[in-house]
């Protein structure tokens, strides 16, 4: 049996709000959507489960209906839905009233039900969210049951205030595979057994590295479960290391080359780091407008010998200075350090 | 450091004129108009270079004061000094067009650059402003400048005993809040950027917010229409009930009538067809008599049916009407429904870029930093000054004690170089000593602060006419201090009240006439 196991699409958010491809990848996370149902249909898969959040708000009536036609168009998959903590049931919820096609189960309730599905001789467990905030483990008392081959948990959580996952207690549990929802970024607990799939495009500046879904093959004697890279764009971290030589230019020139290698469609976060030359100050903003950057992280410091310094200046303003904030992790401190000794080494020198 | 030989090549009156000077003390005599002050400006101009104003301001500048008289193309001169055991010719050419400058050092031949703090280095880190206020006492000009109060502060905070640079702390503060005001801009910038991407968010919230009311109003108008149709139905349903009665009720008295005409006429036309006829088949007496009976029943049927039918109509419009406000209210519920969560959504972005917004920026560790800066630096600061105020003061005061033969004990000194004096009884406050006093005080704290700021190689002082105001005691009295000093003055003087001084008390010092040194080096 073959199991395509997805979470958080989040269909209508705005990635990135206030920037210049926000809109373009509201549309890219649908467009992903519909590639994905292609996909399934390709991979000729008797089950798709969806551990919440296929929705990053209340959905409307006219976006269910896009799902569920989409949904029709692979008739020989069976759907699983559940509602995660940001698509979760309320009095509102079009999810319960919709009427979904003949090959789409909703697990709808708000604790654990069992489905069974005769003609694919499987079990699914699984419940939604009611409100945004779950701080119990819903999924502690679940336990497989019944007489068909293959028992399968969606869950959506993992974190503190989202239904916390005690990993070992899902191990014992015995099911043949627990698919996660809920924490973006794709992990696998329980080789072959529980993982979380990740989102199926990445949705914001936190959700750095790659993302898809999970294949999983379920036989009678063994479930193999591999991640499938999916998205159409990434969100990857630039690191560069600034040398006391490093012009704004090269800076520049390294960016634009590094996002021709690293693929023009992925956005980048570009972080800093290294000593700088005293005097130069590299401008974040000329950085950003290179396009498609996010944001840029200046970690870098002034290439200042503190240690020189201090025994330079011993027993004046500028020594008594370093040695007061030398030393600290603190990032006021650092900053003070830096911007004070800047100060006062500018105002000697222009004397 | 110490002065050693002038060379004027051609500066004011002066031409190709030399003056050497001694160690410790030396005594520059020299008559009204005979060149004392220039000198001064010389010494001045040589060290720290002359630049001339522009525009009407240059009329009365230094520059055009002693431009030569004869030959301003050769405005220029020679400065030998003494600065660090080495010996160092300092040339300039003052000539607008020509300005030049050249620094070698005679002891090992070496040439130095001006540019670079070369220069700044030999002359102890003396700035300008610190010089006017401190070594070089001008006539009449006892009483320092306001910059001395800042340049104490920047010298106290830059002060180590042997200092190679300079710090200018006014410069450092001002450095430090420009940089803050420049992030705080930069983050009212994306701030703002924000703001307006909030209130779009929010217009647009309340937008769909109107939506949904005029969607309720709408529905309320169509829900009071719906019942007002179903009132009106009903009314109209009585009304066909009553007439549907009334037309049974008239039928019914009809009905007794009929019935007697329908068995007269079926009586008649049955004895008709009998008589006329003479009909034997019993299969169409039979049909004949049933065509009669349908006749009759249509008949009775459309009697009854005449005044319904009107009503009923009427009715059939009504149910139309009804039906289709109810679809309407239907389809508004569902609407409001919609929209509802529309707002809902809209709802939870607002509040989740809030709180995106609301979040700490980078740029605000950045100030907090700069503040942290500017508070530490202040503390410091104050705390140096707090520290060396306390040297100043003692060493002030052990000057003005001893000039003033005990009189005033001490000098009470605030941040910005007010002064109070302490005699033994009582304390005044330096506007209540005579104009002399007054001198004193000022020269007592101009000595204690180069005393203070240059411990190691110290600056030649250089005093111009300063003891006009002194009475003989208390001249005496600076002499003696002078003369203990170890480093080299020079005062220039128009009267021979200081030489007499000087021999009585058998001081040594060095004598330099002006009017005999011109012509000393005429030859």
């Amino acid at each position: 049996m073959k199991i395509i196991h997805t979470a958080d699409i989040h269909l209508g958010v705005s990635p990135d709000l206030g920037y210049p491809w926000s809109k373009k990848r509201k549309e890219d996370i649908w467009n992903t959507w519909k590639r994905f149902i292609e996909r399934v249909k390709l991979e000729k898969a008797d089950l798709l489960l969806v551990s919440g959040d296929l929705f990053h708000r209340q959905p409307l009536v006219w976006e269910l209906k896009e799902v569920n036609y989409l949904f029709s168009t692979i008739p020989d998959t069976t759907v699983v839905l559940i509602a995660g903590n940001h698509d979760y049931i309320n009095k509102r919820s079009y999810y319960p009233k919709f009427t979904w096609n003949k090959n789409v189960i909703g697990l709808w309730d708000r604790e654990c039900v069992r489905v069974s599905i005769p003609k694919k001789n499987v079990c699914v467990y699984g419940c939604s969210y009611y409100s945004h905030e779950v701080t119990d483990d819903l999924y502690q008392n679940v336990r497989p049951s019944g007489r068909e081959a293959f028992h399968i948990l969606l869950a959506h959580g993992g974190d503190e205030k989202h239904s916390p996952v005690n990993r070992d207690e899902l191990v014992e549990a015995g099911f043949q595979y627990v698919a996660l929802g809920h924490i973006h970024k794709p992990q696998i607990l329980v080789k072959n057994k529980i993982a979380f799939s990740g989102a199926l495009e990445p949705i914001g500046r936190n959700d750095i590295g790659p993302h898809g879904f999970i294949k999983v093959v379920c036989t009678q004697d063994e479930t193999l479960a591999e991640f499938v890279p999916f998205s159409s764009c990434l969100y990857l971290d630039l690191n560069f290391d600034v040398k006391e030589k490093t012009t704004q230019f090269e800076l520049e020139e390294w960016i634009h080359k590094a996002i021709l290698e690293n693929g023009e469609e992925n956005i980048y976060r570009v972080r800093l780091r290294g000593f700088r030359d005293v005097k130069t100050e590299f401008s974040a903003r000329r950085l950003e407008q290179s396009g498609n950057v996010l944001e840029v992280v200046d970690e870098t410091h002034p290439a200042y010998n503190f240690t020189e310094l201090s025994q330079i200046y011993e027993g004046g303003l500028i020594g008594k200075y370093v040695d007061y904030f030398a030393g600290s992790d603190d990032s006021v401190r650092k900053k003070a350090l830096f911007y004070g000794i800047e100060a006062l080494l500018d105002a000697k020198r222009e004397l | 450091m110490k002065l050693k030989e002038l060379n004027l090549k051609n500066f004011g009156k002066f031409h190709n004129q030399t003056i050497r000077f001694g160690e410790g003390l030396n005594l520059i005599f020299g008559e009204n108009e005979s060149g004392k002050s220039t000198i001064h400006t010389f010494i001045r101009s040589m060290l720290f270079g002359m630049k001339k104003q522009r525009g009407r301001a240059s009329r009365h500048d230094c520059y055009s004061r002693y431009e030569p008289w004869e030959n301003p193309a050769h405005y220029a001169g020679t400065l030998r000094f003494v600065s660090g055991g080495k010996v160092f010719r300092l040339t300039r050419n003052f000539y607008r067009n020509e300005m030049s400058e050249q620094l070698v050092c005679e002891s090992d031949g070496e040439w130095l650059s001006i540019e670079d703090i070369n220069l700044n280095i030999l002359l102890g880190g003396i700035s300008e402003n610190i010089y006017d206020n401190t070594v070089s006492v001008g006539q009449l000009k006892s009483v320092t400048d306001e910059g001395l109060a800042i340049e104490l502060k920047n010298y106290i905070a830059n002060y180590q005993g042997n200092v190679d640079g300079m710090l200018d702390l006014k410069t450092a503060m001002e450095h430090l809040k420009n940089k803050r005001k420049e992030l705080e801009q930069r983050l009212r910038g994306k701030r703002e950027k924000q703001e307006l991407k909030k209130r779009k968010l929010y217009y647009k919230m309340e937008y769909v917010q109107q939506e949904c009311k005029t969607l309720e109003e709408n529905l309320k108008m169509e829900k009071e229409q719906l019942k007002q149709e179903i009132f009106h139905r009903d009314i109209l349903y009585k009304k066909m009930q009553k007439a549907l009665k009334e037309s049974i009720k008239q039928f019914s008295s009809k009905w007794v009538r009929s019935v007697g005409i329908f068995t007269i006429v079926s009586f008649l036309t049955f004895l008709a067809m009998l008589l006329f006829f003479q009909v034997s088949s019993l299969i169409i007496r039979i049909g004949c008599i049933l065509f009669i009976l349908v006749l009759l029943c249509l008949v009775v049927y459309d009697l009854k049916n005449r005044k319904r039918s009107v009503i009923a109509e009427e009715m059939d419009e009504f149910s139309e009407k009804i039906r289709k406000l109810q679809w309407n209210v239907e389809y508004l519920q569902q609407e409001i429904f919609g929209k509802k969560t529309v707002v809902e959504n809209l709802e939870q972005e607002y509040q989740e870029f809030c709180l995106l917004c609301n979040g700490k920026d980078s740029l605000e560790t950045d100030i907090a930093g700069v503040n942290l800066a500017l508070e530490t630096i202040v503390r410091f600061s104050s705390d140096m000054q707090t520290k060396l105020g306390a040297r100043l003061k003692n060493r002030m005061s052990e000057i003005l004690f001893q000039i003033t033969e005990g009189k005033y004990l001490s000098v009470f000194l605030d941040n910005d170089l007010k002064m109070k004096l302490h005699t033994k009884n009582y304390y005044v406050s330096l506007s209540q000593v005579s104009r002399g006093t007054m001198e004193q005080v000022y020269f007592a704290l101009r000595m204690a602060i180069a005393d203070i700021l240059y411990v190691e190689d110290p600056f030649p002082i250089l005093l111009d006419d300063v003891f006009v105001m002194y009475d003989d005691r208390r001249l005496r009295q600076v002499m003696r201090w002078l003369g203990a000093l170890k480093r080299q003055v020079l005062v220039f003087t128009c009267q021979r009240r200081e030489e007499k001084l000087l021999l009585r008390l058998q001081i040594p010092f060095h004598k330099i006439t002006l009017g005999q040194a011109m012509r000393n080096t005429g030859e």
